[in-house]
């Protein structure tokens, strides 16, 4: 592979906690949301693409400062994300259109900026880390609830830092994934479950019955 | 543009970015891996999407608190001032303390002033209605205050740091001389008068477990002649933080704010009302002050265990009188 034409770098500690503060307490409404708008149009995409397109287009802006709603924002790149790949596909379904104008009362309504996750995503947040093997949990707690950097964490659990890496990837991909199964009660509440694919079905089948 | 024949899912980015971000977390990448990430970014745009996601859960406060269910007051991580809710937690971790060594209570009782010297070599004065248990471990020594007032004259040792903590926080030195008062539930004052002091979160359980020593960059340090009040915010969006406000006192007033040691009080222009305060902490005889007297201003030396003779000495030098109410003497004017 040759060098790429334009380098894409990853995000910035600052962006990190500006998506952490204004984007991850939305990301189960928003799933939610897509998740019915798919029902609605009958349309077939991936939810969790859609999400990470999102993010990407966040992450690579060149300036944040300038949004003054991030939910909203969000949610309307989420839905530019859509039309992109319905416009790929050739088909585009009129439900979906005529919905463009009603996006931003829709989406504004529900709930002001929030920047904090519910708490009962913080409690499902709780569960999932408690179910992580024990030194798993160790190492992911210390680094970011005491604070800890890997290279300290490794010489105080005595392991090698490669291995303190692995933990602390492992606990991100507990995050990535409790997160990614956002915004289930919603589903239940709009009856149509035939448009958009959901890949962790069951997940979100098991999950729900717990509340 | 042709769409790739094989797309990767995303589950799958999901995996990969959760690995690139714990390494970037770890530490500068090496040529090579800068390399290797730059190409993997390239393949696919969603995977910048998905590495962001993941490193804002990797940077979410509110998902590193979420994590410290067994932290008792914490300061967070969000800033110098701030820190997470108070909760029944705490009191698991201090029951747990035990486990350690032998805890040793001593109190005071109401008038009295005790001193307890203790085998380090450090003294700790207790002041009236006051009570704090003892811990030497290996590696610190722990001092809880449970209630009221104590002035600690610390014996330096940097290798076991004395660490009093009180229901928002701990005050930790490794050789120093600093008082702790406990006012209402929710506020506690920490007074320096040589050496350093840090203010800072309790140590989680899970770091207690672990022996770990204290977290440096997590608190506020006191020099000599500076206080800190640390109060559980009760309301707005800080809700249940801990909040350290610092300022500066002069040695005078320290001094004189610890006259206490030697059974005394001393004022220096305080309203009449916030003196007789002082003086219900020492004794169970109460003096109450009525109408424009209480705003009237004391200064002077008085005994700390004769609210009484305050009152006469009072009522002589500000042109007052006093009655025997009940069992309250009242100075009016």
């Amino acid at each position: 592979m040759g060098t790429m034409s334009k380098q894409v770098k990853p995000i910035s500690t600052e962006r990190a906690r500006w998506l952490a503060a204004h984007v991850v307490p939305h990301e189960a409404a928003l799933r939610a949301w897509l998740r019915g708008k798919g029902g609605k149009s009958g349309l077939a995409f991936d939810i969790d693409d859609v999400v990470q397109e999102t993010y990407a287009i966040l992450a690579a802006k060149a300036s944040v400062e300038s949004i003054a709603n991030p939910k909203t924002y969000a949610f309307q790149v989420a839905y530019s994300v859509i039309l992109q790949q319905l416009r790929q596909s050739r088909v585009v379904p009129i439900a979906m259109v005529a919905d463009v104008g009603a996006l931003e009362a829709e989406i504004e309504d529900p709930s002001p900026e929030q920047t904090m996750l519910a708490r009962d995503e913080l409690q499902q947040v709780q569960r999932a880390i408690e179910a992580l093997p024990r030194q798993t949990r160790t190492a992911f707690v210390l680094r970011r609830v005491e604070g800890l950097s890997q290279a300290e964490i490794a010489r105080r659990m005595n392991l090698s830092e490669h291995t303190v890496e692995k933990h602390i990837a492992r606990g991100i991909k507990s995050l990535m994934a409790q997160f990614g199964r956002g915004g289930n009660k919603a589903v239940q509440a709009s009856k149509e479950k035939t448009g958009p694919i959901e890949r962790d079905d069951d997940d979100a089948q098991t999950n729900r019955k717990i509340h | 543009m042709t769409t790739t024949t094989h797309r990767q899912t995303a589950k799958s980015i999901d995996r990969d970015a959760a690995d690139w971000a714990a390494r970037l977390d770890a530490g500068d990448l090496t040529p090579d891996q800068e390399n290797t990430l730059q190409h993997w970014l390239a393949g696919d745009t969603r995977r910048l999407g998905a590495l962001a996601r993941a490193q804002a859960l990797m940077a979410s406060p509110d998902i590193a608190e979420a994590l410290a269910p067994a932290r008792s007051p914490i300061l967070s991580r969000r800033g110098f001032l701030a820190a997470a809710a108070a909760s029944a937690a705490g009191a698991a971790y201090l029951v747990s303390r035990g486990e350690h060594g032998i805890v040793t209570d001593y109190a005071s009782a109401v008038g009295e002033i005790r001193v307890i010297p203790l085998e380090d070599g450090s003294k700790i004065t207790l002041n009236t209605d006051s009570a704090v248990s003892v811990e030497f471990r290996p590696h610190s020594r722990l001092v809880r205050l449970a209630r009221g007032e104590a002035y600690f004259e610390v014996a330096k040792n940097p290798d076991r740091p004395f660490i009093v903590s009180g229901p928002a926080a701990q005050a930790r030195a490794v050789g120093t001389a600093y008082s702790v008062r406990l006012g209402d539930a929710e506020h506690m004052q920490v007074r320096v008068t040589s050496g350093r002091v840090a203010v800072e979160p309790q140590p989680s359980k899970l770091a207690d477990s672990l022996r770990l020593s204290p977290i440096a960059d997590n608190g506020a340090y006191l020099d000599a002649n500076q206080q800190a009040d640390v109060r559980v915010v009760g309301d707005g969006p800080w809700k249940g933080q801990v909040q350290v406000s610092i300022k500066d006192v002069t040695p005078d007033r320290v001094e004189r704010e610890l006259m206490w040691r030697e059974g005394l009080l001393s004022f220096e222009g305080e309203t009449l009302a916030e003196a007789l305060g002082e003086f219900s902490r020492y004794s169970h005889q109460t003096v109450v002050a009525q109408g424009p007297a209480a705003r009237e201003r004391v200064s002077g030396l008085f005994s700390a265990t004769d609210p009484a003779g305050f009152a006469r000495a009072i009522a002589i030098s500000l042109k007052l009188k006093t009655k025997q109410e009940n069992n309250a003497i009242v100075i009016y004017k």
